[in-house]
């Protein structure tokens, strides 16, 4: 097998006819940004829109990728294709990360109905990493029917993956209580599906009744969350749980929210791209002469640093 | 010396050689001459397939038959383990944990048809699963399911092998995991206290029974290079051990209570740089656990000298009996008292540990008990590990031979010829064996017992009678495993790395120099093929590869080489680091680089593990890119190298 090129298309091509190792490929430069993500960007939009997105989301040890797991098998067992995106954090120190759980993954490696790629935030806060939303457009665009965006949950994240994906899920643990205490309002708002995994564990109950009191308070909108009883680490709930993403998806088509999802998720993409170029740009115009003399300039008082930003603003506009 | 004074000696220890290799007949030759040597009791090796639940001809057992111990796959190999040895007489130490039911039943099975009664056994299975979730890695079935098979064992042996030890808790190999001493000491107490509690609720032995099975609990003990500090937490154990009989089991005589101990003294300490000191490290860490009398052990295995380059061969196991031999016979040792009572300094050091072990045991009962917490557990062990390391590179512990005083003299010992190696034709030899075993017994009986053994294992009933007629009928050691597996479903351990830290100032280097690359931060996959599941090097590569800025997929142990293949691709990732301490690595990764080829996968291939030094430029010469041995401590160094590669790698494509 010869090695793809690097030329996006080309390899977005041979991806296309089932070269799995061009689809990494096109994952890496996705990830790596610049000039050749951009290129695919264009090349892909017009192709997607097909795929629905899955997101699994909940704190570190929750059974995230277990669960994943367990739904995997339960689309393969229909036959129908999957592919996972797992993102983990990168360390802010070091850059470096432990990314997604493989372990938890290993039935599916050699199934080749299923693609797993795992991926780290690279820097960016919030959860996902930059290139989530591009990388879910390249496997919507080669046909990849089924995409579940597995990312670890803490706080703010949760809110991000609602942006990112169709349908959210959010796993909890029995005893859930306190450690999301704070943020259990934000849960509520983002859940499309509420799993309880690790169910035979005690206090599945009340944690079951905490949140459907919590859900009975917040009665947002026209879908009622359901909460799904899980023990993935034994198949337990796999089930149910893609009978209720088959739910959500049928009501999102109904009541036209998922055209509204997407609309909103593609508005906040752009916000993202456009505030990311502006922090490059301000990188360049920070670097360039006059703005080395108007520092020197403020410095010496000649000059207040409200005027030297207008200056500078001005100048990057230019 | 007077015949007063020889009368007043103390009984020396049971002296045993952990040893067992190739096949079971070249096995019963190493014991017929070890015991001829003085050795006073069997401590049996099992290969990895047989620790693991699979027969040779199995994808899995590939390059690992007859490896790291003898291949055990029915009665018949059994029976040539065994033979003219008088099991009557015998004190077998076997070193079998997931299919220690089994391979006791086996044992058993042997003994019934040589007419030796089952009351007359003795020995001990190690039967201790959460060292294997924790450290060593052989474990199949989820903790649940292996619990319950602990528990029947104990419950059979205490009906009808009443002078064997069912379960030999291990602290041993959350020492070399990176246990501190207060760790090895409440995690091994929390897991004895979880199998008592088990057992205890489990209904199957009489209250009356109780305080008998309560005694037939035994340890097995790690000693490290600290040894009065080795000492004082042996003299711990001992107070923790009687105290916790007496007040959570209510046992009144103090012989039950007695903290029975076998031990193995540290391999992790041995170094393959001047091996020739690994013997003052043997002696002084056999001290630690022998000077004290009443926290002495009661069986101890020395390990050989050369242990960190290969296999030792019999002259090499031999040296480290003489050495306890010396140490028993020779010295005044075993004439005294207890020569640190009324120590202020023992005591006082005794009393810290049995203090801080109670805390940190407390804690891990309140986390739900060892097997609950198993996740937790191992993510304190790889901190404390790292942390290990980081010592080691920065030179705070010393480490002589390997970060001080590194000029040598040349050696007259090591070189290629002073290890053992394994024939590769084993493998063929037991493929054939197995072939003929299955084909001359009576398959009708063989399914009808195993039909018996799923129903056992489904329902409530103890599994040891159906392991036994198993055993009978002649199922094989895989065909056991498989209807387990089949009714328990198998476990993957936590792998604790996704929270330790442990950063250095060299790490952080190499860190800045993965997120200067423009094409973003090093991906590597870190993984173990075959059936080794020693994975603390293996995490300790993958915590310092993230410490090192990289993006680490961890793939973890038993994989195949098409899953690594099929991963690295997936990923995309720049560097492939395979972990392998078997002795197998000659068949291992010549198939990983063939299915990484049939993948289309091009990148470079790093090894680390116990690797001779032919055998690493055999490696190299098949397309390894880097080979790793236990010398190379430097963490660092490697990750610089890693970066090295991914340079390379990047810039031809």
């Amino acid at each position: 097998m010869n090695r793809p090129s690097t030329d996006p298309v080309a390899l977005f091509e041979e991806a296309l006819g089932g070269h799995r190792f061009a689809l990494a490929r096109l994952m890496s430069l996705v990830e790596r940004g610049g000039e050749e993500a951009r290129q695919l960007g264009a090349y892909t939009f017009a192709k997607s829109g097909h795929a629905f997105t899955v997101g699994i989301t909940g704190a570190p040890g929750s059974g995230k990728s277990s669960l994943t797991s367990a739904l995997a098998a339960v689309v393969r067992s229909k036959e129908e294709r999957l592919s996972v995106l797992a993102i983990d954090p990168s360390s802010p120190f070091t850059g470096g990360a432990i990314l997604g759980d493989r372990v938890r993954m290993q039935d599916h490696v050699t199934d080749e109905g299923i693609y797993i790629r795992s991926m780290a935030t690279r820097g960016h806060l919030g959860g996902l990493s930059l290139a989530t939303p591009q990388a879910i457009r390249v496997l919507d665009a080669l046909g990849w029917p089924w995409i579940v965006i597995e990312t670890v949950g803490v706080g703010q994240v949760e809110v991000e993956i609602a942006g990112a994906a169709d349908t959210t899920v959010v796993v909890v643990n029995p005893g859930w209580g306190d450690a999301v205490q704070a943020n259990k309002a934000g849960l509520m708002e983002v859940a499309d599906i509420f799993v309880i995994n690790k169910s035979d564990r005690k206090g599945a109950d009340d944690t079951r009744r905490d949140i459907q009191q919590m859900l009975e308070l917040s009665s947002l909108g026209n879908w009622e969350p359901p909460i799904i009883m899980t023990i993935a680490t034994d198949d337990v709930g796999a089930d149910q749980l893609w009978e209720s993403v088959l739910e959500h998806r049928s009501h999102l088509l109904e009541s036209g929210d998922l055209a509204e999802r997407r609309a909103q998720r593609i508005q906040a993409e752009l916000e993202e791209i456009v505030s990311r170029s502006l922090d490059q740009l301000i990188g360049i115009v920070m670097e360039r002469p006059e703005a080395l003399e108007l520092k020197s300039k403020m410095k010496s008082g000649e000059i207040d640093p409200y005027d030297a930003a207008k200056r500078l603003i001005d100048l990057a506009i230019d | 010396m007077t015949d007063a004074i020889k009368s007043t000696r103390d009984r020396p220890w049971v002296m045993r050689t952990y040893s067992g290799h190739s096949t079971a007949k070249a096995s019963n030759q190493l014991y017929r001459s070890n015991l001829e040597k003085g050795q006073t009791g069997l401590s049996i090796a099992f290969d990895l397939p047989t620790q693991t639940g699979y027969d040779p001809d199995h994808p899995l057992a590939s390059g690992e038959v007859g490896k790291v111990g003898v291949p055990i796959y029915h009665q018949g190999q059994m029976r040539t383990l065994l033979d003219q040895i008088p099991l009557d007489q015998m004190n077998t130490s076997m070193t079998i944990n997931a299919t220690a039911a089994w391979l006791l039943g086996l044992y058993i099975a042997n003994a019934e048809e040589q007419g030796v009664s089952t009351t007359a056994l003795r020995g001990t299975t190690q039967n201790d699963i959460v060292k294997e979730y924790l450290s060593r890695g052989t474990y199949i079935f989820p903790p649940d399911a292996s619990k319950r098979l602990i528990v029947d064992m104990i419950a059979y042996c205490s009906e009808h092998v009443p002078l064997w030890n069912p379960i030999n808790i291990c602290s041993y190999h959350l020492q070399e995991a990176g246990a501190t001493p207060v760790q090895e000491i409440a995690y091994s107490l929390a897991n004895a206290i979880d199998i008592l509690d088990a057992v205890r609720d489990s209904g199957q032995v009489p209250p009356t029974s109780f305080p008998r099975v309560v005694g037939s609990i035994s340890f097995f003990v790690n000693s490290g290079i600290r040894f009065v500090e080795e000492v004082c937490k042996m003299r711990a154990f001992t107070q923790m051990w009687d105290e916790i009989c007496q007040s959570r089991y209510r046992v009144d005589d103090p012989k039950l209570r007695r903290f029975r101990y076998g031990v193995q003294v540290n391999s992790l300490g041995l170094t393959e740089a001047q091996p020739e000191n690994n013997v003052q490290r043997i002696i002084l860490e056999a001290l630690g656990v022998t000077l004290s009398k009443n926290a002495r052990a009661r069986s101890l295995q020395l390990p050989a000298w050369n242990e960190a380059l290969g296999l030792p061969r019999p002259w090499d196991q031999q040296w480290s009996l003489r050495i306890q031999q010396v140490l028993a016979l020779e010295t005044d040792l075993l004439e005294h008292e207890d020569i640190f009572d009324g120590s202020h300094v023992i005591e006082s050091k005794t009393s810290e540990l049995v203090n801080d072990a109670y805390r940190e045991l407390e804690d891990v009962l309140e986390l739900g008990g060892a097997f609950e917490a198993i996740g937790e557990l191992k993510q304190r062990l790889v901190i404390s590990h790292t942390e290990r390391m980081r010592q080691i590179e920065s030179s705070e512990l010393t480490v002589v031979g390997v970060n001080a005083f590194e000029d040598t003299a040349e050696s007259p010992l090591g070189g290629d010829g002073s290890f053992l190696k394994v024939d590769p034709a084993v493998e063929t030899e037991m493929v054939a064996d197995i072939d003929n075993w299955r084909s001359s017994r009576s398959q009708l009986e063989v399914n009808q017992a195993l039909e018996n053994l799923r129903q056992a294992a489904d329902g409530e009933e103890n599994i040891m009678p159906a392991t036994i007629a198993a055993a009978k009928a002649g199922a094989t050691t895989g065909e056991w495993t498989e209807v387990l597996r089949d009714v328990f479903g198998e476990y993957r351990g936590p792998t604790g790395i996704q929270t330790a830290s442990g950063n250095s100032p060299g790490l952080r280097k190499v860190a800045d120099r993965s997120q200067r690359l423009s094409a973003g931060p090093p991906r590597i996959l870190v993984a173990k093929p075959g059936l080794d599941g020693h994975s603390n090097g293996a995490e300790q590569i993958a915590v310092a590869a993230r410490n090192a800025g990289m993006e680490v997929v961890y793939d973890g142990i038993r994989v195949t080489p098409d899953h690594i293949a099929a991963t690295a691709r997936d990923e995309d990732v720049d560097v492939i680091g395979l972990s392998i301490l078997s002795g197998s690595h000659l068949q291992l990764v010549p198939l990983v680089l063939d299915a990484l080829q049939d993948h289309g996968v091009k990148a470079p291939v790093i090894i680390g593990g116990i690797i001779p030094e032919d055998d690493q430029q055999a490696l190299i010469d098949v397309g390894v890119a880097r080979v790793y041995t236990p010398k190379d401590y430097e963490v660092t160094k490697i990750m610089n190298d890693v970066v090295d590669l991914v340079e390379e790698k990047r810039s031809k494509e």
